[in-house]
């Protein structure tokens, strides 16, 4: 489904990624760990076309196209979704609004009908179930006095609504305490599919307790350093990240 | 000294008929100081430090008339159409030019409140009048309130009874016709609103032109609010393309009283607007939104000024600009703490949204405080749309430019949200839906 070979990305003057590879077949899980700095957030936000990455190098096909060509809004209704780290506040614009406007634009493209009032809100209620959200919340502005736990759910019910082929779960677990943490990985799992892929990127082991990945990824110095099965999680968290080989292109940073 | 004043406005209206009125001592007196305060100052010029960047020579130089509308009357009832809130209201008072219309009005029998055209008022000599008309605003008007003071040939009066608390809005409604003379027309609506102590209720004012004319609406509302009593104040500005508009809003709050006013100007060529608030005692609180939109080359200037001269007193202030095409856009905010006046809590905050390379903002905090237990703070910013929520809304699937309007929308709904009257708010987010290209059919949440 997705392909990423060799991909290098500046931000301003300094590189972040340096000659990524990393391969997503439909059903999989993949887990991207690494220390801060490592760029697992920038290969988030480029997938998802964030204006301000330059890709000076590489390439990256998804289902068969130019993933990197593509306005993000067109990506979106090709079905790739970030799940923000930040999930941003937007005054004014009720969540339902937001979301109609949304998965109507994602379903015009795929030559279906919109959604009309009633057929929507039946949706919203359906999915909403899947990561507990009251329903009060999607009718407030998006994200607007949410908690941090609030607004991560709202990015897992945004994805339940819109359901993308290529999810990117962005430190989705960060501020979250263990009983919302719980909640968000449920519905995260509600949503694996067999036609689904899922790229989780994650500071830490523990989120990976409960969404547990086919394939574990360490990102050091803007590639990938080392590839295993979901054990490598665990050892990681045993012995830290100091003891992986950035490898033969690192640049020692300045003290 | 002042330049010789052009046969623009005010010289082409005049002398003011002090005389021919029959009003009260009171009245005439008033009337006469205001004018000789206008001779004194002269109209402003960009060389007074309030009118820096709003030149009113275009308004100088014209001469205009007081209007004195033969016809339009359909017109006039298809803008009162527009904008009937119907069984929303508990009182709608109609002007036209700045004269009452009795048969446009709606005034049902009740002992609430009292509400009725200001004219009448001024030839007795007794009365709330005596007491309160022209004292709100005190030497704090500029210019255009004196002359206002001078001129004004009717306006409202509202008064709510001790105690009483009127749910619906009473409803103030001033349409410029603008024909009848050979040149430009002028109107000087005038209000006034007395909320007795203890007193609630709730004030709506809409200023709008149903002529294609260049004209001028000169108006002036004071507001007394007597200890414990509450009056909110919404005013909508929607005065035609080639209009001016120049209002002066001046509020008096005693203790524990509260004063409330949100500002839509969306109307005009050039709108200045003053707010003059005063918190007369302790527990005072007041509260003041404004949502200005420029297109074109529209020029708007938000003045406000918020005297705390108690202590304990708080207040809230959000101004809001959205300013595209050449259009210029002008935000003031004075604050006043008065020696003595400690544990004064005011917060103040002004938004400028930029959407084309020629708008242009300006935008001035003032603080002035002379007491040390406060609290005062004060933001403001100038910019475009935020390229985070830009790129949070497209990665959902929303195209650039519709994200570009539903985040500009909802920049406006912040304020719009406020308003509490269902067919207000309606009517004002449909406005905005008229004005902000692509804005999504969708009241404010």
């Amino acid at each position: 489904m997705l392909n990423v070979q060799d991909l290098h990305v500046s931000v301003g003057c300094s590189e972040i990624l340096r000659g990524l590879d990393l391969a997503v077949n439909a059903g999989e899980v993949h887990a991207i760990m690494g220390p801060n700095g490592s760029g697992k957030s920038t290969l988030a936000h480029v997938l998802a076309g964030r204006p301000g990455y330059d890709v000076t190098q590489g390439r990256v096909t998804y289902r068969d196209r130019d993933l990197l060509s593509l306005a993000p809004e067109e990506r979106a209704r090709e079905g790739v979704f970030l799940a923000f780290q930040y999930p941003v506040e937007v005054p004014g614009v009720s969540n339902v609004y937001f979301l109609k406007a949304a998965l109507n634009a994602i379903r015009k493209h795929r030559g279906e009908p919109e959604l009309d009032a009633m057929d929507f809100l039946a949706l919203v209620k359906e999915k909403s179930g899947l990561v507990e959200i009251e329903e009060a919340l999607t009718r407030r502005a998006v994200n607007e006095g949410f908690s941090g736990g609030e607004k991560k759910r709202n990015e897992i019910f945004q994805m339940a609504v819109l359901d993308p082929r290529l999810a990117i779960l962005d430190e989705t677990d960060s501020g979250l305490d263990i009983d919302a943490l719980r909640t968000v990985a449920r519905g995260v799992n509600q949503l694996r599919t067999a036609e689904r892929a899922m790229i989780v990127v994650t500071h830490y082991q523990r989120l990976l307790e409960y969404i547990v990945p086919d394939f574990v990824h360490v990102l050091v110095d803007g590639r990938i350093a080392l590839s295993g099965g979901k054990d490598l999680a665990l050892d990681l968290e045993t012995r830290g990240y100091g003891w992986l080989d950035p490898g033969p292109n690192a640049v020692a940073e300045a003290p | 000294m002042n330049d010789p004043a052009p046969v623009g406005y005010p010289t082409a209206l005049g002398a003011p008929r002090f005389d021919s009125r029959n009003e009260a001592p009171w009245m005439h007196a008033l009337r006469r100081s205001m004018f000789e305060s206008y001779m004194k100052r002269g109209m402003p010029t960009p060389k007074d430090e309030d009118w820096r960047h709003t030149n009113v020579s275009s308004i100088a130089t014209t001469p205009f008339l007081a209007a004195a509308s033969t016809n339009g009357r359909a017109r006039a009832r298809d803008a009162i159409e527009s904008w009937d809130l119907g069984r929303e209201v508990a009182a709608a008072l109609v002007f036209i030019d700045g004269r009452y219309s009795p048969e446009l009005s709606a005034l049902p029998k009740q002992d609430a409140f009292q509400a009725g055209p200001l004219e009448a008022l001024w030839r007795r000599a007794d009365g709330p009048l005596p007491k309160h008309f022209g004292r709100v605003l005190g030497e704090n008007g500029h210019a255009f309130a004196d002359l206002n003071t001078a001129y004004a040939e009717d306006g409202a009066f509202v008064a709510i009874a001790r105690g009483r608390v009127i749910e619906r809005p009473i409803y103030l409604l001033f349409i410029s016709l603008a024909n009848g003379t050979p040149h430009p027309a002028v109107s000087h609506p005038r209000t006034l609103v007395l909320a007795e102590s203890g007193s609630r209720a709730a004030i709506v004012s809409v200023y709008g032109g149903a002529s294609e004319d260049l004209y001028l609406t000169n108006a002036v509302t004071e507001i007394v609010i007597e200890d414990g009593a509450t009056v909110e104040h919404d005013e909508l500005q929607i005065e035609s393309p080639r209009a001016f508009h120049v209002s002066t809003l001046a509020g008096r709050a005693g203790r524990d009283g509260r004063f409330v006013d949100r500002s839509f100007v969306l109307g005009a060529r050039l709108a200045r607007r003053d707010v003059i608030a005063r918190l007369d005692g302790e527990g005072g609180e007041c509260e003041l939104d404004g949502l200005y939109l420029g297109n074109g080359t529209r020029h708007i200037d938000a003045h406000t000024r918020i005297d705390h001269a108690s202590p304990h007193t708080s207040s809230r202030e959000i101004y809001k600009g959205i300013l595209d095409g050449r259009s210029h856009g002008v935000f003031h905010g004075r604050i006043v703490v008065r020696p003595d006046a400690q544990k004064i809590d005011a917060r103040q905050v002004n938004k400028n949204l930029i959407l084309s390379d020629a708008a242009l903002a300006n935008s001035t905090p003032q603080l002035q405080i002379h007491a040390d237990d406060v609290r005062c703070t004060h933001a403001s910013t100038i910019g475009q749309i935020d390229p985070v929520s830009l790129f949070y809304l497209r990665s959902r699937g929303i195209d650039e430019s519709a994200a570009r309007n539903l985040l500009t929308y909802a920049f406006a709904c912040e304020i719009a949200g406020k308003v509490r009257i269902p067919g207000l708010r309606g009517g004002i987010a449909r406005l905005l839906q008229s004005r902000l290209p692509g804005a999504p059919m969708e009241l404010c949440p």
